[in-house]
């Protein structure tokens, strides 16, 4: 960084990853080369830290869970839908998880995922092994994972090869006994 | 080959049309300075044994994504008599 943002370098008490030095010189970089603005650069780091993650597609899931007729129109077109709660730019679809199938997602091709609802993608998602094997062998992957269903229950992979995203809906809590 | 989303897993195998998603710009055309080209893009559900044989998972099906340019006739079914 350089300017106004060079007393970022004195909070540092250990030495910076070799990752974070490179990151941090491209950005000088790019911002010498007017390329970017420092603070374009801040207000998406901003936007990360606040505006995106997983609480936003946690809204969604509990309106599907609490409101029969959204979830309806949410698993019919989650592009529409998720706009009704304000988030948009994005092509989704929902897929529900019920007593007979379980959903599972992956990009065989890259690491597609839906940041603008569930933000950033966790390592594993983007790495090879996930990639190639939740498609030819998602009960092993899911047992490694915790997760053990019954061979009665379709494990439905969804590889989102184009543009469409995917976002599962989860069973909801059991209802409160009465 | 140029830039492609059919995943070479399924290059070739059967599936069935589950949902039509309306239409989508080309990524094979518009990768390569083409034009965007949008055309019908379709949910396709493939069997897990028809794409990984006698080894696959039971009762694991795999969705993709496919531009209707990706996709061909399908064999003609086996007969059933």
């Amino acid at each position: 960084m350089s300017g106004a943002h060079d007393e970022h370098g004195h909070h540092h008490h250990e030495p910076e990853s070799v990752l974070s030095l490179r990151v941090r010189a491209l950005e000088s970089l790019l911002v010498e080369k007017k390329l970017v603005s420092s603070e374009a650069v801040d207000r998406i780091v901003g936007a990360y830290e606040e505006d995106i993650g997983p609480h936003n597609g946690a809204k969604v899931v509990a309106r599907a869970w609490v409101d029969p007729s959204y979830r309806q129109r949410l698993l019919a077109d989650g592009t529409t839908a998720i706009e009704e709660l304000g988030f948009g730019g994005v092509d989704l679809r929902v897929v529900e998880n019920t007593p007979g199938v379980h959903n599972l997602v992956v990009c065989t091709l890259c690491s597609c995922y839906p940041h603008a609802l569930i933000g950033l993608p966790p390592v594993w998602y983007k790495s090879f092994e996930y990639r190639s094997r939740a498609v030819r062998e998602p009960r092993v992957v899911l047992h490694e994972f915790g997760v053990d269903l019954p061979e009665s229950v379709e494990i439905r992979i969804w590889d989102s090869s184009a543009e469409l995203r995917y976002l599962v809906l989860p069973s909801g809590p059991p209802e409160p006994k009465a | 080959m140029g830039h492609t989303r059919l995943p070479r897993y399924a290059r070739g195998k059967p599936g069935v049309i589950a949902r039509v998603h309306g239409s989508f710009i080309f990524p094979d055309t518009n990768a390569h300075g083409q034009g965007e080209q949008p055309h019908a893009l379709y949910s396709v559900r493939f069997e897990a044994a028809e794409l990984w044989g006698a080894s696959a998972e039971p009762r694991a099906p795999v969705h993709l994504d496919l531009w209707e340019r990706y996709l061909g006739p399908a064999a003609p079914a086996r007969s059933t008599t």
